[in-house]
Order: C-alpha cells, then structure tokens, then sequence
C-alpha cells in the first residue's frame, strides 16, 4: 500500500513525460477499439442486409434475353434461382450543367421471391399502371426530394415525368458507383432506382426480354461449379460479363473497406503500442538507475526482489490501464463519428452501431501486456544487484574519445558545451538511438500526411491533366459506325475535334485467374487520349498486342509475353491476344490495345462505341444538351465537371492529412519530451555544476538542445529514406480492382515535415529551460549520488 | 548472554580490474543479544563491507556467518530477505528515505514488512517526531530525518540495529540526540544495537569496541563502565 503511494506521487512528479506515453498508448488502442467496432457494424449490416434482402451470388449482364428462356437457367444443377430484369442508365433532366443519371432498374412486383430486393425505407408500392419511381435513398436526400415530388427522366431522347414514390436501398448497391472509374460514390449526380416491370419495357422499348440475369445457388454450391454452365447457357444471349458476388462491384468495394479496416485494426494499434513501449521502457529503464539507492533500502528493509519489481511494474501496470481504457473508451466513442461517416458511402438500411466494450477490454489486456513487458525489460537489470551494490553509486561511465573528436576541423569548431552534448551523445547510445528513432517515425508519418495532396493528384488529377486530354465523353449505347459517330459530332456547333475509340468488355483468363474488364481499342495517332508508362512518356500502341494496366497485370499475375484467353460478347468464340507491355495507372483496370489490332482480332470494323470530343468551353452546355435528345447517345461526360466533383469530394477529406500530422507531433513531442526529461534527470548534478561554475541557465540549455539538434537532424536524415519506403509499403498495401495508391512525396513534404520536426524539439526545450531554471543547486549537489 | 552473531575467519574480496582487494580478511567475532557494540575504524578499513555481511546485503567470499543458528553465508536470497526484513534494522549515514513518502509513510513502509511490527506512531513518538508525521523528507532537518531512519529501522520490531554513521552526516548536539535514541532503544527492547563508526568518541557508549583497520579486527576492547551519550564528545 505504501509502495502505491510512492509509485503515484513518483509519476506525479513527471506528469508531463508519463502523460505523453499515455497518449501514445491510448491513439493505439482508440484506433483499434473504433476500427473494430465499425468492422463488426459493417460486416453485421452488409450480412442482415444481404440475408433477409436476397442477395445474388452471381450476376450477369447479357445483350437481350427473352424473358421466357430464364427459366432455363434454373435447370442447372446447383441453381436456385433466378431472375432476370431490365436496367438502364437514364439522364435525369435537371436545371443546371450537371449531368444527372439514374440505373434504372426492373421492379417485378408479382414476384414474391426477388433476388436482389429492394429496402423502402419510406414511401408507398409501386403499381402497374402509373408513372411512379422509387429513387435511392442518398439521391433523394441529396437532391432535397419529398415522396410524390416529380421527376424528368430523359429516355431515348424522350422525356417521362414520373412520381416519386418512395426511396430506397438494394444490397446490390451498397456502394453505388457508375463505372469502374469513379471509386467514391456521387450521390447527389448518380444513384438506382426502380420502375415496374410493365413501366420499364414500355419506358425503354424492350417488352418481354431482360438485359441483367441474377442468381443464387443452392446451398453448397459455389461459383466455379456452376459459372462454365451459365457461361454457355448465356452465350446465345449476348454475354457481357458474369460476375459472382465476391467480385460484383459494390460488393468488392465493400470487401475492399473491410480489408482496410481490418488491416488498419491490426497494425497502427501495434505500431502506437511498439513506441509507447519502448518509451515506457526507457522511462522505467531510467527511474530504476535514478532510484538505485531506494531499491537498495527497499531490498535491506527486507523487500524481496518480486515486491520491489513488482512496486516497478505498478507504474507500467498503471500506465498500461489508463492508457487502455482511455483509449477503448475515445475509440468507443470514435467509433460512431466513424460509423456516421461510413453511412456516406454506403447504404445500409440501417448500420447500428455495436456499441460494446469488448475491444475495449481485449485492448486494455493487450496494452497492459505491452506495458508490463516494456516494464519488466527496462527494471529487470537493477533489480539484479544486491542491496548493497544497490545502494552504492553507480560507477561513473567509462570516457573514452568518440570517432567524432577525430575529425579535427568538425571538434575545434565545437564549443565546450557543443563537446560536452557530442560526448554525451556517445555516451548514452541506447538514449540517443531511442530519440533518433523516435524522431525518424514522428518525421516520416508527417512526410506521409503532408504527401496527401500530391499523392491525391497525381492518384487523380494526373489521370485529367494528362491522360484524358478530351474535354467531353460522349458513350454511345452500342456499336456504331465510327463515320456515323463523326458526322453526328462534327455537326454540333463548337466541336472542333472528335476521335472515336472502341470499349470492348471482355473476359480475360490465364490459368486460374479470370477477371472482368475492358479493353480500350485507341488508334495510334490518338491524341486526346495518353497511355503513359512509368517515366510520365507516350506509349507507342502502334505495335500488334495486348497492354494492361499495372494492378490487372499483378492480380492475374501476367507479364510481358504471356498469351491471355479474351472472351468477348463481340465475338462468339474465344480470342488470344499477347500481353506486350504493362502501364502503371491508378484509377481503374484495364486493357488497351491497337485499334486495327482490336478491330482484326473481333472481325469489326470501323466501328465506335466511344468518342472524345475537343469543344470550345461556351458551348459546351450546348453541346451536351444537343447530345441528351441524340438517340444512339448513352451517357455524356463533361471534364470539367468530373474533375470539379472529386476536386470538392477529396477536398473534404484533407483533415485526414493534418490528423496524421497531429499524430506525429503528439508521438514527436512525446519522445523528444522524454528523452531530454530523462537526461536532465540523469544530469542533474552535471548541470548544476556547471551553474555553480557560473554558467548562465541559456548557456546549460545550449549544451542539452544541441545534442537533441544533432539527434534531430540525424533522424531527418534517416527519415528521407524511410518516409520513400513507407510510402511504397501504403502504395503496394492498398492496390485494388478499383484504384492503386503511387508513392509520390509530396513537394514540400519534407520542408514541412522538418519544421515540424524541428518545431517539437524547439517546444521539448521550452520545458528543458524551466526545468533548469527550478534546479536547486545547493540541494542537487548537497544529495549523495 | 546468548550469541546473536557469530562470523568465523569470515573473508570479503572484489575483483577491481586485476587487482583483488581484499576488504575483509578472516575476520572472526561474535555478538550477544542486548550488547551495544560499536565497531571503530578508519576509511577503507572494511567496515562498511562487515555491515553488509552482517545485515545479510552481501555475501562473504570465504568463511562462515551465523545468525543465531543460522548460517548466513549459505543463505539463498530469499531467506536473507526474510533475514533482513524480520531480524535487521538498518539506520544509515545519509538517512535513505524514501523522498516521495511522507514521515509516518516512511516508518510504515518497514511496519507492513515485519511478522511483529511496532505501532508506527508510537515509534514516532518515541523520536519525538509524531507532529511531523505527514512531512516528506525534505521538509525535515538532518537530525529529524535520521529520527525518521531510526523510528523505520526500530518499527520493525528487529534483534539487531545496524547503525552504518549515524551520526555521521550531523552536528554534535544532534548527533548527541541521535545516540540517546539508539541506546534509550538497546536498554527499553534489550535489543542488540551495533553502530558503524569513524568517531572515536562514540567508542566509549559501546559495551564493546571492535577495532578494525586493513580487513581484519585489530582488538576488541571491553567497556567495563560504558558511558552515557551525553557524557562523550567528539
């Protein structure tokens, strides 16, 4: 009980430094305690959701299917069910320069067991007969809509007002994306919705036949038993791709954040608790030396050695507790801003939030672990001594020259103190080792916030700025002769230049792997379109052949030279095609290839189903508007305005970068804080000396601060190295289907970081200076060592 | 009298580089329940390594030591923690107080070790320290802190005192203070006390003076009449 008072007042007396390793601790734990909790209520929604809303287990997208032949599809052992409906993306016709789309969908409303169904989360049934439309739930809020407002939906040139009759969610759009370009959704421009099936045959023209197939299987059969089997069944329909759940892309998304968030549940806590450790460590590895001679009482009072290590661990023991608890607690609590802000990206009827203390339990063990291991390590070797050995000071450290007092030009340029610090330094290797560490991951973390900018743009504005040269993307809604799309475009005024591009989507197979993507056919004169290579150069496409991008490429484990087996819609059997080079990019995966090598490969030719337009800026509205009430057109992208869109969305999440940066100052400062502390306390009848000497409180600061300089600009140093590596470890950790991070610094990343750096040794001064100004000479020298 | 102490051709060396130093060498005694023994000696005579042998916080390199029946010298670890924590009360030169607890805390912490403990506030007001009970250390003079080491080391209830310069680090009439406490402490428990010293002068309260220079005891010399504290000077 004594013992415990010693213990709190011991860490009273050095609230600051045992404070800073709390926090540490606690960041640790609050992130894994809120990345926890929001796992569990993703995965329980998404699993409630796709139970009790029928999710398919594969999907597929064929060119027309009569409706009477879907049946067939059940015949294959292993099926379930399936259903087939209509789907389209329809303009919405809106005021302003926005373009606004709809994934319209097919709602059966006889069919009592439907695939995929549909949350209405407020609003009324929809009928036969009448114009009504349920819309997604993100759209409806977004664009300020109330149930029986009405809505313009532009079809094939023809406007249909509808009424709103209800919004709603599907577990097939968890997270509603148009294509595989946009990685973030755009609730407010794109969203789902539904129309009754007699409304929607009607709507587009198509009665009686289906252009999306779903899915599910019996219990016990997977994908790959049955996907040969739906394959040739479909093929007569116009295959386009046929995916299963695990890959289906809202799906995939979904998975994706999941991955994430498990991974980030899973290392940051420990990379917080590593350096919270290790200053414990050092902490007790210090007051252990400086209270040698009470250790030596305690033991010839008759301690024995398990009380008087276990009277040590109580410090650990304590900081392990409260850092865990206030860090399972924040984390709680963080769990449901986090919670929140993943209900902007995905739509879940509804994401409770587990709010349970679980993690804050298991967090606190895992933290006290740490701590009573770092404790027990930095106690164990005083605790060795006699209480005799204990009580007698300890021998002074042996002083010998450094290699640095070697290089004579650098040594007579130091002053005494600069001396003083640079033996010092020598002396206490383990101390300053500890600091450059510290300092090197407080550095490089900062590199890595500030390189959010840049990595952003290059992500993504490098993809506009370079890559898409066009200033409108005009998607036709199949093929069409590439003359026919020329004269169409050419014809509107302001289009001063049109190059047209074939979009195969195709199904690409080596070995086991098999992906779904497309292969852009471009001509070898493009010029609105760019496919760089790594050195930022044009890539020649002139050569007959098959080039993917760098994540497609290590997904299905492809290098040059290898032959891919290409399924195509196009085409009714098989083609090859040789991979002959590979293009690193960051958003999306695909292929590219030759035009005249496409068109040789397919047997089409001529023929267009995209086209990039060149127009002058004032008439672009009135281009686009032209273009909407164009029969072949499918959708219309306008540059700017996808570049407006993520420039605003991304701009919202740059906190992320200035919380990263928070972190590495707190973490800096913590380490820095503690490191001069424990000097000083080492020092302390060393300093007083020197003041006694006459020296003034400055001039013994000179002598601490210009070792944590040298310590500082070594771990910049250091850091420049180790904040590259990092950032390619990020880079290579989140490659996905959808998008891949570069590891770009950003350019004045490591200006910031080192005044960041170098602004949290200036504030660790600041308390060094106090500290030296309350030393008691008289007493500190009076005090037997 | 019975026997306390009983240290045979007991022998302490330390490896200091190449050279062995040989800081108590063959070194025989013994020491009776109730006796006032001060063991006399200049710097560097090995006294100081004879207080650790006999406050059992260091083993002897060679010889034999015995507490009571005990032998010391083959003691685990364990058993000369439990050696010192129920038999040995140790008063120091430069007090050795736990800076971050209080007076009363202080005599506490050894109170809560012992099987047969004194009430902690009555050994404190034995040294005339009860109303300075919640002070720390630093708010405490000299003489007043080694009151406190003295009421921890007496709390304890122990067979033996082992003052290492008590009296060291004080004025004289302080110290004079200090030694009262100590022999007031032999005659009222009939407890062995054996203090530690340079001062000649303090040789004269002992019942017996063990003299000591190079390691080894030169003479032990009886005090027929030994004198009262206040009856010395140094």
């Amino acid at each position: 009980m004594i013992l415990l008072r010693k213990m709190l007042r011991d860490m009273l007396e050095n609230k600051l430094a045992y404070l800073a390793c709390i926090i540490v601790m606690s960041m640790g734990l609050m992130t894994y305690s809120a990345m926890s909790i929001v796992m569990v209520n993703l995965n329980n929604a998404r699993d409630t959701f796709y139970e009790d809303y029928n999710i398919a287990d594969a999907f597929a997208n064929v060119q027309s299917m009569p409706l009477n032949r879907i049946d067939d599809l059940e015949g294959i052992p292993g099926i379930k069910s399936a259903r087939g409906i209509l789907k389209q993306d329809v303009r919405v016709d809106v005021d302003g320069d926005e373009n606004v789309y709809l994934r319209l969908n097919t709602y059966n409303i006889e069919d009592t067991s439907r695939i995929n169904d549909v949350y209405l989360s407020e609003g009324y049934n929809l009928d036969e007969n009448s114009l009504l439309i349920w819309i997604g739930d993100k759209f409806f809020d977004e664009n300020g809509l109330q149930i029986d407002d009405t809505i313009d939906l532009v079809v094939n040139g023809k406007v249909t007002t509808f009424t709103i009759a209800g919004r709603v969610l599907s577990p097939e759009y968890v997270y509603v994306t148009r294509n595989s370009y946009d990685f973030m959704p755009s609730p407010k421009t794109f969203d789902i919705a539904y129309v009754s099936k007699p409304v929607m045959e009607k709507l587009v023209g198509r009665s009686n036949e289906v252009n999306y197939i779903n899915l599910t299987f019996e219990d016990g059969t997977v994908y790959d038993d049955v996907k040969e089997q739906i394959k040739s069944n479909l093929k007569a329909y116009g295959l386009i791709s046929l995916t299963d759940l695990e890959h289906q892309s809202s799906n995939a998304f979904l998975k994706e954040e999941l991955k994430g968030l498990e991974s980030m549940a899973k290392s940051m806590p420990f990379l917080f608790l590593g350096i919270s450790s290790f200053i414990l460590y050092i902490m007790l590895k210090r007051l252990t030396e400086t209270q040698r001679g009470q250790i030596g009482i305690l033991k010839a009072l008759g301690y024995h050695n398990y009380e008087v290590q276990a009277h040590y661990l109580s410090y650990a023991l304590v900081i392990g507790i409260i850092g865990g608890i206030a860090g399972g607690i924040l984390g709680t609590q963080l769990s449901v801003f986090y919670t929140e802000t993943y209900k902007e990206f995905f739509s879940f009827p509804d994401i409770e939030n587990a709010f349970t203390y679980k993690f804050t339990f298991y967090g606190l063990m895992i933290s006290v672990a740490f701590s009573l291991f770092a404790g027990y390590q930095g106690t164990k070797k005083i605790l060795r001594l006699t209480p005799s050995m204990a009580m007698s000071p300890k021998a002074p450290k042996v002083a010998k020259r450094s290699v640095l007092e070697n290089i004579k030009p650098f040594w007579s340029s130091l002053t005494m103190q600069g001396k003083m610090a640079v033996r010092n330094l020598v002396r206490s290797k383990g101390r300053s080792i500890f600091t450059v560490l510290g300092l090197l991951f407080a550095f490089s973390i900062m590199v890595v916030a500030w390189s959010y900018d840049t990595l952003i743009d290059t992500m993504i504005f490098d993809q506009f700025d370079k890559v898409q040269l066009y200033d409108m993307k005009v998607t036709f809604k199949g093929l069409i002769p590439a003359k026919e799309a020329q004269s169409l475009l050419y014809d509107l005024d302001g289009v001063s230049y049109v190059e047209t591009i074939v979009e195969v989507p195709v199904q690409i197979k080596k070995g086991t792997y098999e992906k779904n993507t497309i292969i852009m056919g471009l001509s070898d004169d493009i010029e609105l379109y760019r496919v760089l290579d790594a050195d930022q150069r044009t890539v020649d496409l002139s050569e007959n052949g098959l080039y993917l991008s760098e994540n497609l490429a290590v997904q299905m484990d492809v290098g040059v030279g290898d032959i891919l087996r290409v399924e195509t819609p196009f085409v009714d059997d098989y083609i090859t095609m040789e991979v002959i080079g590979i293009i690193p990019q960051y958003i999306g995966s695909n292929g590219y290839a030759n035009m005249q090598y496409l068109e040789a490969k397919t047997g089409y030719e001529n023929v267009a189903t995209t086209a990039y337009l060149k127009v002058s800026p004032e008439k672009s509205d009135a281009i686009r508007h032209e273009l909407e009430d164009a029969e072949n057109v499918g959708t219309i992208e306008v540059e700017a305005q996808t570049l407006k869109k993520y420039r605003d969305l991304l701009d919202s999440y740059g906190y992320m970068s200035y919380i990263m940066a928070m972190i590495s100052i707190v973490v800096g400062f913590a380490i820095v804080y503690n490191s001069s502390v424990i000097s000083l306390s080492e020092r302390q009848r060393e300093l007083a000396s020197l003041r006694v000497l006459g020296m003034s409180v400055d001039e013994v600061l000179q002598i601490v601060s210009f070792e944590q300089w040298i310590l500082g600009f070594v771990a910049m140093i250091l850091g420049i190295p180790t904040a590259i590596l990092m950032m390619q470890g990020m880079s290579s950790a989140y490659q996905t289907d959808i998008y891949a991070m570069p590891s770009s610094i950003g350019d004045f990343a490591f200006v910031l970081s080192v005044f960041g750096t170098a602004l949290f040794i200036w504030l660790s001064q600041l308390n060094v200076k106090r500290k030296i100004k309350r030393l008691d000479i008289v007493e500190v020298l009076k005090e037997r060592e | 009298m019975q026997t306390v102490l009983t240290a045979n051709k007991l022998s302490k060396h330390y490896q200091m580089g190449e050279i062995t130093v040989k800081a108590l060498n063959d070194v025989s005694f013994e020491i009776y329940e109730g006796e006032f023994v001060v063991v006399l000696g200049p710097s560097g005579s090995g006294k100081s390594t004879m207080l650790n042998m006999i406050g059992g916080m260091d083993k002897a390199s060679e010889g034999e030591i015995y507490y009571r029946n005990e032998p010391l010298h083959e003691a685990t670890e364990r058993r000369l923690t439990w050696y010192r924590r129920n038999a040995i009360g140790f008063v120091f030169q430069f007090y050795n107080l736990i800076p971050n607890l209080n007076t009363l805390e202080n005599v506490m912490l050894s109170t809560e070790l012992s099987d047969h403990p004194l009430d902690a506030k009555t050994v404190l007001d034995e040294v005339d320290l009860l109303d300075r009970a919640d002070h720390f250390p630093s708010q405490l003079s000299g003489g007043q802190q080694q009151r406190v080491a003295i009421a921890r080391a007496i709390a304890k209830n122990p067979d033996i005192l082992l003052c290492d310069e008590p009296t060291g680090a004080l004025d004289f009439t302080t110290g004079l203070s200090v030694l009262k406490l100590l022999k007031k402490f032999n005659k009222t428990y009939r407890k062995t006390v054996i203090i530690i010293t340079h001062n000649a002068g303090i040789g004269k309260i002992g019942d017996r003076v063990f003299y000591i220079k190079d390691g080894r005891i030169e003479r032990i010399q009886v005090n027929e009449k030994p004198l009262e504290p206040e009856e010395v000077s140094w």
